[in-house]
Protein backbone atom coordinates (compact mmCIF):
# COMPACT_ATOMS: atom_id res chain seq x y z
CA UNK A 1 0.00 0.00 0.00
CA UNK A 2 1.17 3.46 -0.80
CA UNK A 3 1.02 6.29 1.70
CA UNK A 4 -2.21 8.26 1.85
CA UNK A 5 -1.34 11.73 0.65
CA UNK A 6 -3.63 14.50 -0.45
CA UNK A 7 -3.51 18.24 -0.98
CA UNK A 8 -4.72 20.45 1.84
CA UNK A 9 -5.97 24.00 1.33
CA UNK A 10 -5.63 26.58 4.10
CA UNK A 11 -8.18 29.25 4.96
CA UNK A 12 -9.16 31.79 7.56
CA UNK A 13 -7.41 34.69 9.18
CA UNK A 14 -4.52 32.56 10.38
CA UNK A 15 -4.75 29.50 8.16
CA UNK A 16 -6.19 27.39 10.94
CA UNK A 17 -9.08 26.23 8.75
CA UNK A 18 -8.08 23.42 6.41
CA UNK A 19 -9.76 21.53 3.65
CA UNK A 20 -8.51 18.38 1.97
CA UNK A 21 -8.93 19.02 -1.73
CA UNK A 22 -9.60 15.48 -2.80
CA UNK A 23 -13.23 15.48 -3.76
CA UNK A 24 -13.46 18.14 -6.42
CA UNK A 25 -11.88 21.13 -8.04
CA UNK A 26 -10.65 24.48 -6.79
CA UNK A 27 -12.21 27.66 -8.07
CA UNK A 28 -10.31 30.91 -7.91
CA UNK A 29 -12.55 33.70 -6.68
CA UNK A 30 -12.70 36.72 -4.42
CA UNK A 31 -13.77 34.72 -1.40
CA UNK A 32 -11.80 32.62 1.04
CA UNK A 33 -13.16 29.16 0.23
CA UNK A 34 -12.63 26.33 -2.26
CA UNK A 35 -16.22 25.79 -3.27
CA UNK A 36 -16.56 25.34 -7.03
CA UNK A 37 -19.59 27.59 -7.42
CA UNK A 38 -20.38 30.69 -9.46
CA UNK A 39 -20.23 33.11 -6.55
CA UNK A 40 -17.65 35.85 -6.00
CA UNK A 41 -16.07 35.88 -9.46
CA UNK A 42 -12.98 37.97 -10.11
CA UNK A 43 -14.30 41.12 -11.80
CA UNK A 44 -12.83 42.21 -15.13
CA UNK A 45 -11.29 45.63 -14.57
CA UNK A 46 -11.83 48.57 -16.92
CA UNK A 47 -8.05 48.89 -17.00
CA UNK A 48 -5.15 47.05 -15.45
CA UNK A 49 -5.51 43.70 -13.67
CA UNK A 50 -7.57 42.22 -10.85
CA UNK A 51 -6.44 39.31 -8.72
CA UNK A 52 -8.16 36.44 -6.95
CA UNK A 53 -7.76 35.56 -3.31
CA UNK A 54 -4.81 33.26 -2.79
CA UNK A 55 -5.04 29.50 -2.72
CA UNK A 56 -2.53 28.15 -0.23
CA UNK A 57 -1.92 24.44 -0.63
CA UNK A 58 0.28 21.87 1.03
CA UNK A 59 0.94 18.15 0.78
CA UNK A 60 -0.65 16.23 3.65
CA UNK A 61 -0.01 12.67 4.82
CA UNK A 62 -3.24 11.27 6.18
CA UNK A 63 -1.48 8.14 7.37
CA UNK A 64 2.15 7.76 8.26
CA UNK A 65 4.30 6.60 5.35
CA UNK A 66 6.42 3.47 5.58
CA UNK A 67 9.08 5.21 3.52
CA UNK A 68 10.37 8.76 3.27
CA UNK A 69 8.18 10.99 1.10
CA UNK A 70 10.16 13.59 -0.85
CA UNK A 71 10.79 14.93 -4.37
CA UNK A 72 7.62 17.03 -4.19
CA UNK A 73 6.63 18.65 -7.48
CA UNK A 74 3.91 20.82 -9.00
CA UNK A 75 3.38 21.21 -12.74
CA UNK A 76 0.89 21.98 -15.48
CA UNK A 77 0.45 20.99 -19.10
CA UNK A 78 2.26 24.18 -20.11
CA UNK A 79 -0.64 25.66 -22.01
CA UNK A 80 -2.80 28.37 -20.48
CA UNK A 81 -6.33 27.32 -21.34
CA UNK A 82 -8.04 29.97 -19.22
CA UNK A 83 -8.35 32.33 -22.16
CA UNK A 84 -7.12 35.78 -23.09
CA UNK A 85 -6.31 38.01 -20.15
CA UNK A 86 -6.49 35.31 -17.48
CA UNK A 87 -3.33 34.01 -15.84
CA UNK A 88 -2.24 31.80 -12.98
CA UNK A 89 0.79 32.49 -10.81
CA UNK A 90 2.41 30.15 -8.31
CA UNK A 91 5.29 30.07 -5.88
CA UNK A 92 6.57 27.72 -3.19
CA UNK A 93 7.10 29.30 0.19
CA UNK A 94 9.30 27.89 2.93
CA UNK A 95 8.16 28.79 6.41
CA UNK A 96 10.29 31.28 8.31
CA UNK A 97 10.75 30.51 11.99
CA UNK A 98 12.85 31.93 14.80
CA UNK A 99 12.87 33.51 18.21
CA UNK A 100 12.54 37.24 18.67
CA UNK A 101 15.36 39.15 20.29
CA UNK A 102 12.93 41.86 21.41
CA UNK A 103 9.55 43.28 20.55
CA UNK A 104 6.60 45.52 21.30
CA UNK A 105 2.86 45.08 20.87
CA UNK A 106 3.17 45.91 17.18
CA UNK A 107 6.74 44.86 16.26
CA UNK A 108 8.94 41.80 16.43
CA UNK A 109 12.71 42.19 16.19
CA UNK A 110 15.15 39.45 15.30
CA UNK A 111 18.61 40.95 15.10
CA UNK A 112 19.95 37.79 13.51
CA UNK A 113 17.62 38.07 10.52
CA UNK A 114 18.44 39.54 7.13
CA UNK A 115 15.05 39.82 5.51
CA UNK A 116 14.28 41.69 2.32
CA UNK A 117 12.25 44.83 2.93
CA UNK A 118 8.52 44.06 2.89
CA UNK A 119 9.00 40.45 1.86
CA UNK A 120 6.47 39.48 4.53
CA UNK A 121 3.86 42.12 3.73
CA UNK A 122 0.41 40.48 4.10
CA UNK A 123 1.90 37.39 5.77
CA UNK A 124 0.50 36.30 9.11
CA UNK A 125 2.98 36.55 12.00
CA UNK A 126 2.17 33.70 14.37
CA UNK A 127 3.63 33.46 17.87
CA UNK A 128 3.93 29.73 18.51
CA UNK A 129 5.60 29.75 21.94
CA UNK A 130 6.73 32.14 24.66
CA UNK A 131 5.23 35.56 25.24
CA UNK A 132 2.24 36.08 22.97
CA UNK A 133 1.88 32.38 22.20
CA UNK A 134 -1.25 31.56 20.23
CA UNK A 135 -1.71 35.06 18.82
CA UNK A 136 -1.40 35.99 15.16
CA UNK A 137 -1.45 39.29 13.32
CA UNK A 138 -1.12 40.37 9.68
CA UNK A 139 2.18 41.98 8.73
CA UNK A 140 2.06 45.45 7.23
CA UNK A 141 5.79 45.87 6.58
CA UNK A 142 9.22 44.62 7.49
CA UNK A 143 12.83 45.72 7.42
CA UNK A 144 15.88 43.46 7.52
CA UNK A 145 15.32 42.72 11.21
CA UNK A 146 11.96 44.17 12.28
CA UNK A 147 8.45 43.03 11.42
CA UNK A 148 5.52 45.40 11.97
CA UNK A 149 1.92 44.19 12.26
CA UNK A 150 -1.28 46.10 11.56
CA UNK A 151 -3.05 45.54 14.86
CA UNK A 152 -1.47 45.22 18.29
CA UNK A 153 -0.79 41.91 19.99
CA UNK A 154 -2.40 41.57 23.40
CA UNK A 155 1.01 41.70 25.00
CA UNK A 156 4.41 43.16 24.11
CA UNK A 157 6.56 40.52 22.41
CA UNK A 158 9.96 39.79 23.94
CA UNK A 159 12.98 37.52 23.63
CA UNK A 160 10.92 34.44 24.50
CA UNK A 161 8.51 34.92 21.60
CA UNK A 162 8.93 32.12 19.04
CA UNK A 163 7.52 33.13 15.69
CA UNK A 164 6.46 31.55 12.40
CA UNK A 165 5.72 33.13 9.02
CA UNK A 166 4.37 31.19 6.07
CA UNK A 167 0.64 31.78 5.73
CA UNK A 168 -0.61 34.85 3.93
CA UNK A 169 -3.78 36.74 4.81
CA UNK A 170 -5.88 35.58 1.84
CA UNK A 171 -8.07 38.67 1.91
CA UNK A 172 -5.13 40.99 1.38
CA UNK A 173 -4.75 40.18 -2.28
CA UNK A 174 -8.06 41.25 -3.78
CA UNK A 175 -6.36 43.86 -5.92
CA UNK A 176 -2.76 42.98 -5.10
CA UNK A 177 -0.39 40.83 -7.09
CA UNK A 178 1.37 38.04 -5.25
CA UNK A 179 5.01 39.05 -5.32
CA UNK A 180 7.71 36.62 -6.31
CA UNK A 181 5.35 34.25 -8.07
CA UNK A 182 5.88 32.88 -11.57
CA UNK A 183 3.58 31.88 -14.41
CA UNK A 184 2.23 28.48 -13.38
CA UNK A 185 2.17 27.37 -17.00
CA UNK A 186 5.93 27.76 -17.08
CA UNK A 187 6.11 24.75 -14.78
CA UNK A 188 5.71 21.69 -16.97
CA UNK A 189 6.52 17.99 -16.95
CA UNK A 190 9.99 18.95 -18.12
CA UNK A 191 10.53 21.74 -15.61
CA UNK A 192 8.25 21.18 -12.63
CA UNK A 193 8.17 23.46 -9.61
CA UNK A 194 10.23 21.92 -6.82
CA UNK A 195 8.45 22.01 -3.49
CA UNK A 196 10.97 21.58 -0.70
CA UNK A 197 10.29 19.28 2.21
CA UNK A 198 9.73 15.68 3.20
CA UNK A 199 8.10 13.49 5.81
CA UNK A 200 9.20 10.25 7.47
CA UNK A 201 7.60 7.49 9.47
CA UNK A 202 6.03 7.85 12.02
CA UNK A 203 4.97 11.45 11.31
CA UNK A 204 1.67 12.45 9.77
CA UNK A 205 0.13 15.73 8.72
CA UNK A 206 1.11 18.58 6.43
CA UNK A 207 4.64 18.70 5.09
CA UNK A 208 6.76 20.60 2.61
CA UNK A 209 6.61 24.17 1.40
CA UNK A 210 3.32 25.99 1.07
CA UNK A 211 2.24 26.45 -2.55
CA UNK A 212 0.59 29.82 -3.13
CA UNK A 213 -1.52 30.28 -6.27
CA UNK A 214 -3.36 33.28 -7.60
CA UNK A 215 -5.40 33.99 -10.72
CA UNK A 216 -5.06 37.33 -12.50
CA UNK A 217 -7.78 38.83 -14.68
CA UNK A 218 -6.81 41.63 -17.04
CA UNK A 219 -9.07 44.12 -18.78
CA UNK A 220 -8.67 42.08 -21.97
CA UNK A 221 -10.45 39.06 -20.45
CA UNK A 222 -13.88 38.02 -21.69
CA UNK A 223 -16.86 37.69 -19.34
CA UNK A 224 -17.87 34.17 -18.37
CA UNK A 225 -16.43 31.10 -16.75
CA UNK A 226 -12.93 30.12 -17.78
CA UNK A 227 -12.34 26.53 -18.88
CA UNK A 228 -10.90 24.10 -16.35
CA UNK A 229 -7.15 23.71 -16.09
CA UNK A 230 -5.24 20.67 -14.91
CA UNK A 231 -2.75 21.03 -12.07
CA UNK A 232 -0.66 18.00 -11.22
CA UNK A 233 1.26 17.22 -8.07
CA UNK A 234 3.70 14.39 -7.54
CA UNK A 235 5.76 12.90 -4.77
CA UNK A 236 8.15 10.00 -4.28
CA UNK A 237 8.35 7.39 -1.55
CA UNK A 238 11.89 6.15 -1.17
CA UNK B 1 0.65 -2.86 -6.73
CA UNK B 2 3.41 -4.54 -4.85
CA UNK B 3 7.12 -5.29 -5.15
CA UNK B 4 8.83 -8.57 -4.33
CA UNK B 5 12.60 -9.21 -4.17
CA UNK B 6 14.02 -12.64 -5.01
CA UNK B 7 17.32 -13.36 -3.28
CA UNK B 8 20.26 -15.50 -4.35
CA UNK B 9 19.59 -18.10 -1.64
CA UNK B 10 15.99 -18.58 -2.71
CA UNK B 11 14.55 -16.36 -0.03
CA UNK B 12 11.85 -13.90 -0.99
CA UNK B 13 11.09 -10.51 0.54
CA UNK B 14 7.76 -8.98 -0.33
CA UNK B 15 6.29 -5.61 0.40
CA UNK B 16 3.59 -7.08 2.63
CA UNK B 17 5.87 -9.24 4.82
CA UNK B 18 4.46 -8.32 8.22
CA UNK B 19 7.16 -10.38 9.96
CA UNK B 20 10.01 -8.24 8.66
CA UNK B 21 11.56 -6.19 11.49
CA UNK B 22 11.38 -2.99 9.43
CA UNK B 23 7.70 -3.44 8.56
CA UNK B 24 6.06 -0.12 9.38
CA UNK B 25 2.80 1.52 8.55
CA UNK B 26 1.39 -1.02 6.16
CA UNK B 27 4.41 -2.22 4.21
CA UNK B 28 8.09 -3.10 4.27
CA UNK B 29 10.09 0.03 3.42
CA UNK B 30 12.26 0.05 0.32
CA UNK B 31 15.42 0.35 2.42
CA UNK B 32 14.82 -3.18 3.71
CA UNK B 33 15.76 -4.64 0.33
CA UNK B 34 19.23 -6.20 0.49
CA UNK B 35 20.35 -5.32 -3.00
CA UNK B 36 23.56 -7.37 -2.87
CA UNK B 37 21.40 -10.49 -2.61
CA UNK B 38 18.73 -9.64 -5.16
CA UNK B 39 18.66 -11.60 -8.40
CA UNK B 40 15.20 -10.57 -9.61
CA UNK B 41 12.72 -7.87 -8.71
CA UNK B 42 9.04 -8.50 -9.27
CA UNK B 43 6.28 -5.94 -9.70
CA UNK B 44 2.87 -7.40 -8.93
CA UNK B 45 -0.75 -6.60 -9.41
CA UNK B 46 -3.59 -8.84 -8.25
CA UNK B 47 -3.39 -10.91 -11.42
CA UNK B 48 0.08 -10.49 -12.91
CA UNK B 49 3.78 -10.13 -12.11
CA UNK B 50 6.43 -8.36 -14.16
CA UNK B 51 9.96 -9.48 -13.32
CA UNK B 52 13.24 -7.67 -13.86
CA UNK B 53 16.42 -9.75 -13.76
CA UNK B 54 19.27 -7.91 -12.09
CA UNK B 55 22.99 -8.33 -12.75
CA UNK B 56 25.20 -6.96 -10.00
CA UNK B 57 28.21 -4.92 -10.98
CA UNK B 58 30.65 -3.18 -8.67
CA UNK B 59 30.19 0.55 -8.35
CA UNK B 60 26.51 0.68 -9.24
CA UNK B 61 23.82 1.29 -6.68
CA UNK B 62 20.33 -0.11 -7.08
CA UNK B 63 17.32 1.51 -5.46
CA UNK B 64 13.56 1.31 -5.66
CA UNK B 65 11.02 4.04 -5.09
CA UNK B 66 7.38 4.77 -5.80
CA UNK B 67 6.23 7.93 -7.55
CA UNK B 68 2.64 9.11 -7.30
CA UNK B 69 0.93 11.58 -9.61
CA UNK B 70 -1.96 13.38 -7.97
CA UNK B 71 -4.77 15.60 -9.21
CA UNK B 72 -6.76 17.98 -7.04
CA UNK B 73 -9.88 15.88 -7.39
CA UNK B 74 -8.11 13.02 -5.63
CA UNK B 75 -7.33 10.94 -8.71
CA UNK B 76 -3.88 9.40 -8.44
CA UNK B 77 -1.59 6.96 -10.19
CA UNK B 78 1.58 5.41 -8.82
CA UNK B 79 4.51 3.67 -10.41
CA UNK B 80 7.61 1.92 -9.16
CA UNK B 81 10.99 3.27 -10.29
CA UNK B 82 14.07 1.06 -10.24
CA UNK B 83 17.18 3.21 -10.46
CA UNK B 84 20.81 2.44 -11.14
CA UNK B 85 23.09 5.17 -9.91
CA UNK B 86 26.60 5.78 -8.72
CA UNK B 87 25.46 7.58 -5.56
CA UNK B 88 22.29 9.45 -4.64
CA UNK B 89 19.68 8.40 -7.23
CA UNK B 90 18.28 11.92 -7.39
CA UNK B 91 21.51 13.30 -8.80
CA UNK B 92 23.45 10.34 -10.22
CA UNK B 93 20.93 8.04 -11.87
CA UNK B 94 22.28 6.51 -15.07
CA UNK B 95 19.29 4.30 -15.81
CA UNK B 96 15.74 4.23 -14.52
CA UNK B 97 13.01 1.71 -15.15
CA UNK B 98 9.43 2.83 -14.59
CA UNK B 99 6.68 0.26 -14.07
CA UNK B 100 3.00 1.10 -13.85
CA UNK B 101 0.38 -1.34 -12.54
CA UNK B 102 -1.57 -0.75 -15.74
CA UNK B 103 1.22 -2.59 -17.56
CA UNK B 104 3.23 0.28 -19.01
CA UNK B 105 7.00 0.28 -18.63
CA UNK B 106 9.53 2.94 -19.54
CA UNK B 107 13.31 2.68 -19.63
CA UNK B 108 15.14 5.96 -19.40
CA UNK B 109 18.40 7.62 -18.45
CA UNK B 110 16.63 10.16 -16.26
CA UNK B 111 15.52 10.01 -12.64
CA UNK B 112 12.77 12.54 -13.35
CA UNK B 113 11.64 11.72 -16.86
CA UNK B 114 9.45 14.41 -18.41
CA UNK B 115 7.80 11.88 -20.72
CA UNK B 116 6.63 9.86 -17.72
CA UNK B 117 5.55 13.01 -15.88
CA UNK B 118 3.46 14.17 -18.83
CA UNK B 119 1.93 10.73 -19.31
CA UNK B 120 1.17 10.38 -15.59
CA UNK B 121 -0.52 13.78 -15.54
CA UNK B 122 -2.71 12.82 -18.50
CA UNK B 123 -3.78 9.63 -16.76
CA UNK B 124 -4.86 11.31 -13.52
CA UNK B 125 -6.72 14.00 -15.47
CA UNK B 126 -8.26 11.43 -17.87
CA UNK B 127 -6.81 13.11 -20.94
CA UNK B 128 -6.18 11.02 -24.02
CA UNK B 129 -2.81 11.17 -25.71
CA UNK B 130 0.16 9.16 -26.87
CA UNK B 131 0.92 5.84 -25.19
CA UNK B 132 3.88 5.72 -22.85
CA UNK B 133 6.88 4.57 -24.93
CA UNK B 134 8.81 1.64 -23.46
CA UNK B 135 12.08 3.31 -24.45
CA UNK B 136 12.51 7.01 -23.78
CA UNK B 137 12.52 9.09 -26.97
CA UNK B 138 14.58 11.74 -25.18
CA UNK B 139 17.56 9.45 -24.58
Amino acid sequence: MAATVNITSYHGATGSTTNNVDGGNLRFKVADNDTADALNPVPIPAAGTNYSYLKQLRFNAGTTPSNTIDNLKFYTDGANGFGTGVGLAVKAVTEETGTATSGTTTTLTDTGASWTTDQFQHYVLEITAGTGSGQARTVTSNTATVITVGSAFGVALDNTSVYRLVYVDPTAFLVTQLTGASDAFGYTSGSALTVAGSIDNPSTGAFGDHMQLQVSVASTASPGTSPNETLTFSYDES
Amino acid sequence: MQWVAYYTDGAVLSQDDTTHPLYAGDEVPFRAIEWDRVTQLGFRTDDSEHTVVLARETGWRLALRRRTFLALDGQSLSCFILTISTDDPVTTTHWAYYWFPTGETHACARFDCSVVRAWGARQVHTITGDALPSQCPED
